[in-house]
């Protein structure tokens, strides 16, 4: 767990004084996926620099683990987190083993201990150890380097993962890739991970929260549906763009909001006449498939093709216009 | 010139030994010293700016002049004279090229490597041995390159004040108005010079992480 309370942090240039980051009070929880979303100067790299102490803070105190930061000794505290950045910054004197072996190198691993890390991140990433242990970074492409920096990061199983714009400098169709990719490694991983991105979509896709900053202020710390469907003030509406309720068709599954079958019915509903629809798609794939055919009411199964439930047009309405807030009472939203 | 190569082939031997000692002896200290100094001011932005001005200085003196000037101050120690002055001169001004290109072949590394040494935990000491060091290796060996292949030039005046080399059979011309044994100096020094680059070059190349060679570059392709 980590613990924000009142984090502020000044620079000063030229005389003026500018609040990079301005009495940020938030907790990540254990195993969350926070993605610290803003704007361009909004203090997100900031705020996440400060927690590996590669700033810091003016003002109030960083606790990870119930531990305050400024109490341990900065060399050891950024070993127990892992760090990537958007340019990677992979050692190009180094092989892609022994990037990945230096942190575990430093803390005194055995060479055993380490080749089999080695491996078994390698593995995790879904690159043959065979294949890329040797190659220098200049033989990797970028999609791979940063799945290596990601290794790498990893290596000493930190408690903690900081991740400044990871997957910015790839192209958009392997962006695409090594965000599911990702987002699969963290769902068997549940590493508690700081994420920051200026990217609305990775936001939602990634996030288990999201924090959106604006000029060094937390605006609106809440999980993805709250943001889109409750923005706090025209900024975060602004932000998140007009077509927020299209976007949270994205992140629902029909699953959440369907009408369960009771008991072992068979019989379908009425209007329930085209082909069934999985209970995972999403809310979006549903909404289409209503409009496209005119269909009254879709039948929902499980992955076996068992029927499960059913959705109409106005489970989705009421959902997006009521249910929501109802759930999610743990959303803070800064005044 | 050849006649006269020939005919004191064991004296320009005996002379060309002396002077590639007391060169590589004046480097290898002026290293030792700037190296460290170019490492230091690189952690230390703040002093890089006076330590670089002072090694700018010391290079702009004349050598005549720095051995007039030096002269009195070893006098002290009854070292005036000889190899003394003249290696501690060369060590003077090998302090620019060696301290310059320290310190910017270590800037140059780029700022993300540094960042993520420093954000996943490396010291400053492990950072230069694991990354800066290793990186900037060709650009310190350049600047070592540099201030030997001056020094091979300087340390021929350093006869002047008594110190051993190649300048013996150029001074000596002078002073005989013996134009073969002047040509005969000058052309030993300028084939040590152009020897002694040749096998820094070689050994910058060498030098270079595996990870940087051009090769390895190219093979993606």
């Amino acid at each position: 767990m980590i613990e924000y309370r009142n984090v502020s942090k000044e620079y000063v240039s030229d005389g003026s004084r500018t609040l990079a980051v301005d009495e940020v009070s938030m907790t990540v929880k254990e195993g969350e996926l926070v993605v610290l979303l803003g704007p361009s100067g909004s203090g997100k790299t900031t705020l996440l620099r400060l927690t590996n102490r590669l700033e810091e803070l003016d003002e109030g105190s960083i606790l990870i683990g119930g531990k305050d930061i400024q109490e341990e000794d900065e060399i050891e505290l950024r070993r127990r987190i892992g760090y990537v950045i958007q340019e990677i910054g992979l050692f190009p004197n180094k092989n892609v083993a022994e990037n990945i072996g230096l942190i575990p190198g430093v803390s005194g691993w055995s060479s055993e201990r380490i080749s089999e890390r080695v491996d078994e991140l390698l593995e995790m990433m879904n690159m043959s150890p065979e294949r890329y242990k040797e190659r220098y970074p200049a033989h990797l492409s970028g999609g791979e380097k940063q799945r290596v920096g990601v290794a790498r990061a990893l290596a000493a199983d930190p408690d903690l993962l900081l991740m400044d714009e990871p997957f910015a400098a790839i192209d958009p169709i392997n962006r695409q890739e090594i965000q599911e990719q990702f987002l699969q490694l963290q769902q068997r991983l549940q590493k508690t991970t700081i994420f920051v991105s200026h990217d609305i979509q990775e936001a939602l896709k990634l996030a288990d929260r999201i924090a959106l900053l604006r000029e060094g202020e937390l605006v609106q710390f809440a999980r993805p549906e709250g943001l889109l469907l409750d923005p706090a003030g025209d900024f975060v509406r602004d932000f998140v763009g007009l077509d927020r309720g299209m976007k949270v068709l994205e992140l629902i599954a029909v699953k959440e909001i369907m009408q369960e079958t009771e008991g072992e019915k068979i019989n379908p509903v009425d209007g329930e006449e085209g082909p069934p629809i999985k209970r995972g798609a999403s809310l979006k794939e549903a909404l289409n498939r209503l409009i496209l055919n005119e269909e009254e009411r879709l039948k929902v199964v499980d992955e076996a093709g068992k029927r499960v439930g059913s959705i109409n047009f106005s489970d989705i309405q009421s959902y997006l216009h009521s249910d929501y807030r109802a759930g999610y009472d743990d959303d803070f939203v800064s005044a | 010139m050849i006649l006269f190569l020939l005919d004191n082939w064991q004296q320009a031997l005996i002379l060309t030994a002396e002077h590639l000692l007391l060169v590589a002896a004046a480097t290898a200290i002026a290293s030792l010293i700037g190296i460290p100094l170019g490492i230091i001011i690189s952690d230390r932005q703040n002093l890089a700016p006076l330590v670089l001005d002072m090694a700018n200085v010391l290079i702009t003196i004349p050598s005549i002049a720095l051995f007039g000037l030096m002269m009195p101050v070893l006098a002290v120690f009854n070292m005036g004279l000889g190899n003394v002055p003249a290696v501690v001169a060369l060590i003077l001004y090998s302090q620019l090229p060696i301290i310059r290109n320290t310190y910017t072949g270590i800037k140059e590394v780029d700022p993300e490597v540094v960042d993520s040494a420093r954000g996943l935990g490396l010291s400053f000491s492990e950072q230069l041995r694991e990354v800066l060091i290793p990186l900037s290796l060709p650009v310190i060996i350049a600047g070592v390159r540099i201030a030997v292949v001056m020094n091979i030039g300087i340390l021929t005046i350093g006869v002047y004040i008594g110190s051993d080399g190649l300048g013996h059979f150029i001074q000596r011309g002078i002073d005989q108005a013996h134009r073969e044994q002047i040509m005969a100096g000058a052309l030993l020094v300028a084939l040590l010079a152009i020897l002694v680059e040749l096998i820094f070059y070689r050994l910058e190349h060498w030098l270079k992480p595996e990870g940087l060679k051009a090769g390895v570059e190219d093979e993606r392709s």
